[in-house]
């Protein structure tokens, strides 16, 4: 059964982002269930979201521009200086990133056509045993799917035939006619 | 006897039955023993999604038994063998009693 984008954006992610920060290998897609505190730093990779660009709606056969917002949340766990935590474990994220935007149009498995950072958010408390943090990071990952996503196969368009009748009482033989031909 | 007299007494018997020793030492002080009321309730933090399980450990003491104002003393305190340090501003029940929200020493 084929995958949807989202599914391989997300886990291509995950795959880039295992073992390339101080989280490890903890890192899990679209976690539901809390964190246990103990087994902090720990990065939850979610697609929360998909639009599409209004324009690409247009044309045919129609391929429409899709972005999936793409959210990693890197939760730490420290006894002092929260903030500069949350800000190496940020760089840790963008710079294994950096090297899927490396890979050009192979980044994250192939297909994609962009992937770009768009912002970051910290959240912290003091409601645990020590202090705890998340910072959220935001990227978009752009790529273009056909609607329906496969077409059948047509011949190309090679020759247009136009007959112009005015008012619809033409006679036939007085009707405008014209042959335009497109390819070659 | 009035309310605050009252709270006194069920605070100095709840330390008596519930109590544990706690060590306590003020930032440059010696180390006293503290008998206190220790909690460590499980919470979630509600961090984004999905959020982080994590306990709130806390001591109730009676403030007589500290040898100053915690807030100021900056103490690090023992319980169960894992040394805290507090959270945040100690609270005053107004009856002679002392919440101190913990932290962990990590």
């Amino acid at each position: 059964m084929a995958l949807h984008p989202r599914h391989v954006v997300r886990h291509a992610m995950i795959a880039a982002l295992a073992g390339s920060t101080r989280a490890g290998a903890s890192v899990e897609s679209a976690r539901v269930r809390p964190f246990a505190e103990r087994n902090l730093p720990s990065i939850s990779v979610d697609t929360p979201s998909e639009t599409i660009d209004r324009d690409s709606i247009d044309g045919g056969p129609r391929i429409l521009t899709r972005t999936i917002e793409v959210t990693v949340d890197c939760f730490v766990r420290i006894s002092d200086g929260l903030a500069d935590e949350l800000d190496a474990f940020a760089l840790e994220v963008e710079q294994a990133i950096d090297v899927e935007l490396a890979k050009g149009h192979e980044m994250l498995g192939g297909g994609i056509e962009d992937l770009i950072y768009t912002g970051s958010e910290t959240t912290r408390t003091n409601d645990g045993t020590v202090e705890i943090g998340v910072i959220r990071i935001t990227y978009e990952v752009t790529y273009r799917r056909g609607a329906p996503a496969e077409y059948a196969e047509h011949d190309d368009l090679e020759r247009v035939h136009t007959r112009y009748n005015l008012g619809g009482v033409q006679a036939p033989a007085d009707e405008s006619a014209d042959e335009i031909v497109v390819g070659g | 006897m009035g309310f605050r007299a009252h709270m006194s007494i069920v605070d100095r018997a709840a330390g008596h039955v519930l109590g544990e020793t706690v060590q306590y030492t003020p930032s440059g002080g010696e180390t006293i023993s503290v008998a206190g009321v220790f909690d460590r309730s499980a919470t979630v933090a509600q961090l984004q999604d999905p959020g982080v399980t994590t306990a709130r450990p806390m001591l109730f003491v009676r403030a007589d038994q500290l040898p100053g104002d915690p807030d100021v003393d900056d103490p690090r305190i023992v319980a169960g063998g894992v040394s805290y340090r507090l959270a945040e501003p100690a609270r005053l029940d107004g009856a002679g009693g002392v919440m101190l929200i913990l932290h962990e020493v990590v």
